[in-house]
């Protein structure tokens, strides 16, 4: 354990240091305290954090709210046409080029799985 | 990992106007991006980029949820309606009777966020309700 390192003042070692798991830092302790003269072994170490999990997987909105959120999101946009499925936004119809991004940043809020963009962009 | 560097310039710009809580996760051939954008124009900005990386966003394998992170309640915004007026509603929904209006381009007050679709308004003439979030801007 390259990490630990120790010092022994009077019989009394204290550790300190980074180990890998509880187990190691008990067994280490366990060890230490075999040694002869030692009376007492402070436990200063500390547990390294399990490295970092995956990340969060992604969350994807249910049908119903997605939906009503797709109907808000495209009321004012009268060419548009939009169909939930799974997740999934299609969108169909006829747009201006001007409005586009103003709908995707809105869509894009709803958290669907993707969005399908199928209109002629006038 | 494709999608990533696609995207690349996209996930740069992010990092590098400060958005924070910033994730990229791809799945099932979608990237999706989370944060929050300290600006409004930070986030026009990223918009522009992913834009520029797909025209038209017409290959439908980013979801982009990056919010403004001073629309907060207590502050103010901007209704940015096409023309008209800003509904302002009983209820967070489209569905809901209309107790209200905002004026284009009128301040009002944001009382509480209900998701990312709709916020509880007050206008500077007392009203309050809820208005759609697509008609709020942050000001700055």
């Amino acid at each position: 354990m390259p990490e630990i390192s120790a010092t022994v003042k009077d019989g009394v070692a204290t550790l300190s240091g980074e180990c890998k798991s509880d187990a190691d830092k008990a067994a280490v302790e366990s060890m230490i305290a075999k040694v002869k003269g030692v009376k007492q072994v402070v436990n200063n170490c500390s547990v390294a954090p399990p490295p970092s999990a995956a990340p969060a997987p992604v969350v994807i909105a249910a049908d119903d709210p997605l939906s009503k959120g797709v109907t808000d999101a495209i009321k004012d946009y009268p060419g548009v046409k939009a169909d939930v499925k799974d997740g999934v936004v299609t969108l169909t119809g006829d747009i201006k080029r001007a409005e586009l991004k103003k709908l995707m940043e809105t869509l894009h809020t709803l958290k669907p799985k993707k969005i399908d963009n199928k209109l002629t962009i006038k | 990992m494709a999608l990533q560097d696609k995207y690349r310039e996209l996930l740069d710009t992010a990092r590098s106007v400060g958005v924070t809580n910033l994730q990229a996760r791809e799945q099932d051939n979608v990237l999706y991006i989370d944060g929050q954008a300290p600006s409004g124009a930070a986030k026009d900005q990223l918009w522009n980029v992913y834009g520029k990386l797909d025209p038209d966003f017409r290959s439908g394998d980013v979801v982009m949820n990056v919010n403004v992170s001073t629309m907060v309640p207590g502050s103010k915004a901007l209704v940015t309606t096409q023309q008209s007026n800003l509904n302002i509603r009983k209820g967070p929904g489209t569905d809901q009777p209309i107790v209200g209006k905002a004026a284009h381009h009128e301040v009002v007050t944001l009382v509480s966020k209900t998701n990312d679709q709709w916020w509880l308004v007050r206008t500077d003439a007392g009203e309050e309700g809820y208005a759609s979030a697509q008609y709020l801007s942050p000001q700055n």
